[in-house]
């Protein structure tokens, strides 16, 4: 195969994909926030403008649910990481052999469930009468607790399982990595007197933030995703508690309201966003490159 | 041999011929449709078509089905629809009138009156119903005569008796739905509203449901809501809490009922009593809902499809389809006048069942709004309550006439939009 074809062979499937996918959905997307098709009616839609847009940053619901989105993303790629930065050293110094390969076995165990069912997994164990959360809590005398029914605990209910499956899956990614450092640069560090805090923070650490990047890219881009897994648990309850951006949209666009157009135009202020956090993520890798 | 070979794939190619009508069904999760499910194949096989379901949750069944036809998709010929969202279908005519196309031999004419203007939209039948609820009450009445308490027939005896049997986490006084959606919280509110002397709207169609006796309505049903085991359940939950004996009073649709008085499913059969719901200030009454079938008339359909379609909204209807689902088990929910008066209703369930059900039937109404935006301005509705169902239920601070406030000025928004 000449090297024209092999390019063609594999780029025009792929673009084609990513057109039919992407791009063309994007473009729709685009051309409906521009106008004012509302399901409810069967009626032509017209061309509005900026209208959508405009109207999105007067409507407290919209700011509400960019609020939720920015402290579910926060809450959850803080709390993998910071899982997974406290855990990896505890299991790298401790655990040998196959009590090693057991455990990253395990850690990597939430991760293979299948997001919604993890969430009807959860959404039963947080359960006030029938959960083995509360009911566990009783023995002590407490409880029972709403996690998700109650609005002030609810997002972080829903948080604490995203790091439940993603904390410890980079925990064993981040173990793997630390693999990868040199014995030697160990070795040499703890001839220098550096204990295992100073060796982790001063040497390892340091030396994996390049390769953990992309961990953390993508731990972003999964938690800018979350609806399937917040629409089984709470729906974006109780009241507008957990209503992410996402969540807002389809009841805009689909769930209740119909308004298409308008959750159109939320739909592409969040691509917007999401292009924005990933530029300044990857120049950031750039820099650590550099 | 080879006259044999031939004769089956003669009759194969028939087989498959007859079967080459197909029509696409949207329905919801029932327990009624899990028993006519077994029947299915009975009709294909009778009218050569091949029926494929597709079953969604009730908020999910009216969206995707308004999607379906404000689109012009059209993947649906048959829709399943209710009263929430007939308005919006007939007013935009995505459903084919009831008359054009209901088979005779069925009998269009023995639907309960009631039902048909249920799912009718300005003076036109678009549904044929095949099942109705209404509600009862239901409760311990081992429970009640232990606390030496009456069966109660007034609100406020009932919350007095909700609060007298609360005892959690063995036992919660009652159990209310309290989950968001025009069709789940905002409905099992409705008859409370109007119970309290309020409404929706007034008489000019202006949303008035933030006035006093509809504060009045929200505080009496937030007492009810701290009284069950969580702020936020689904009118399923709810029943089962009751069936598992874990609640001592609910005022709940019927069509729970054949549930509770099996010995399988619930453990309270011997210790139930049931009687109508209590009265309000503003009187006694009993929502009233209908669930339907309608011929898509967005579907790009072949006339054999459309026959198909039609022949199917009637076979699932029919009086003989009804005896089925009373010898079943599940004849509470019917929808013709006939099925309740059947030999096969009086050999299925006792007289005072019968009795009961006629008294519900005479303080029924509709509750809810019967206008296209009703499901957009009910599901505001539905968000405002459950935030205060569940900042009430955390001993949380909350507004109800600001609740209200916003609801009624995002509804004024909605009708002129």
């Amino acid at each position: 195969m000449s090297n024209r074809n092999f390019i063609l062979t594999f780029l025009v499937p792929t673009f084609a994909l990513l057109f039919l996918f992407a791009l063309y959905p994007l473009g729709t997307a685009f051309y409906y926030s521009l106008h004012d098709w509302d399901m409810r009616s069967s009626g032509p839609m017209s061309f509005v403008g900026l209208r959508n847009f405009i109207d999105m940053f007067q409507d407290p619901r919209f700011l509400n649910s960019l609020k939720i989105s920015g402290q579910f993303l926060f809450l959850t790629v803080a709390g993998s990481m910071l899982v997974a930065i406290v855990v990896a050293p505890l299991v790298n110094e401790v655990a040998r052999g196959w009590v090693r390969h057991l455990a990253l076995f395990v850690f990597i165990l939430p991760a293979v469930l299948p997001r919604i069912g993890a969430a009807y997994m959860w959404r039963l164990m947080y359960d006030p009468s029938l959960g083995i959360i509360n009911y566990l809590l009783s023995l002590m005398n407490l409880g029972p607790y709403l996690f998700l029914q109650n609005p002030r605990t609810a997002l972080v209910s829903i948080a604490v399982i995203d790091i439940w499956q993603w904390g410890f899956l980079l925990t064993a990614l981040v173990v793997i990595l630390l693999q990868e450092v040199p014995p030697e640069t160990i070795e040499a560090a703890r001839l220098d007197g550096a204990n295992s805090f100073m060796l982790y923070t001063r040497i390892m650490y340091p030396l994996i933030v390049p390769l953990s990047i992309p961990l953390l890219f993508i731990k972003m881009m999964e938690s800018l995703r979350s609806f399937d897994f917040i629409f089984v648990l709470t729906a974006g309850g109780p009241g507008i508690a957990t209503e992410t951006l996402d969540m807002y949209a389809y009841w805009q666009g689909m769930g209740s309201s119909g308004r298409v157009s308008y959750a159109s135009a939320m739909s592409l202020f969040m691509v917007a966003v999401s292009i924005f956090i990933v530029t300044l993520l990857w120049r950031a890798m750039r820099r650590w490159h550099d | 041999m080879r006259k044999l070979t031939l004769s089956v794939l003669v009759a194969l190619a028939g087989a498959a011929f007859a079967q080459s009508v197909s029509i696409d069904v949207l329905a919801q999760p029932r327990e009624e449709w899990s028993l006519m499910e077994r029947y299915i194949p009975e009709f294909e096989e009778e009218y050569g078509v091949r029926v494929n379901l597709t079953y969604l949750s009730e908020n999910e069944r009216r969206s995707r089905s308004r999607l379906d036809a404000s689109s012009g998709a059209g993947q649906f010929d048959v829709y399943y629809i209710d009263d929430a969202n007939i308005a919006e279908f007939g007013a935009n005519g995505w459903l084919v009138p009831l008359h054009d196309f209901y088979p005779e031999a069925f009998d269009v004419d023995g639907f309960s009156p009631a039902l048909v203007g249920l799912l009718s939209y300005e003076g036109v039948n678009y549904g044929a119903p095949f099942m109705t609820e209404g509600d009862m009450m239901f409760y311990r009445a081992d429970l009640l005569e232990e606390h030496g308490l009456d069966v109660p027939t007034t609100l406020d005896e009932y919350l007095e008796a909700v609060k007298a049997l609360h005892n959690p986490p063995q036992l919660y006084g009652t159990a209310t739905r309290g989950l968001r959606g025009s069709g789940m919280n905002v409905w099992r509110f409705s008859p409370y509203l109007r119970m309290f002397g309020g409404s929706f709207f007034d008489e000019a169609g202006e949303p008035v449901f933030n006035s006093p006796e509809a504060v009045q309505a929200v505080e009496y049903y937030i007492e009810l809501v701290r009284h069950s085991p969580s702020p936020t359940m689904s009118w399923s939950d709810a029943m089962d809490a009751f069936a598992a004996g874990r609640v001592g009073l609910v005022t709940f649709a019927n069509l729970k009922m054949d549930t509770l008085f099996n010995p399988e499913s619930s453990v309270v059969v011997d210790s139930m009593g049931y009687a109508l719901p209590p009265a309000g200030p503003a009187g006694q009454l009993s929502s009233l809902s209908a669930h339907g079938l309608g011929l898509s008339a967005v579907a790009d359909m072949t006339d054999a499809e459309r026959e198909a379609a039609a022949n199917f909204i009637g076979w699932f209807t029919s009086l003989e389809s009804e005896i089925r689902k009373v010898e079943g088990g599940q004849g509470l929910t019917n929808a013709r006048t006939a099925t309740f008066n059947s030999q096969a209703f009086a050999d299925a369930y006792p007289a005072d069942y019968g009795e009961a059900m006629r008294g519900m039937l005479e303080i029924q109404e509709l509750t809810i709004a019967q206008i296209p935006q009703w499901n957009e301005i009910g599901d505001y509705l539905g968000i405002k309550l459950e935030e205060l169902f569940t900042q009430a239920y955390s001993n949380q601070s909350y507004d109800i006439q600001a609740a209200l406030d916003d609801a009624v000025e995002f509804a004024r928004n909605a009708l002129n939009r």
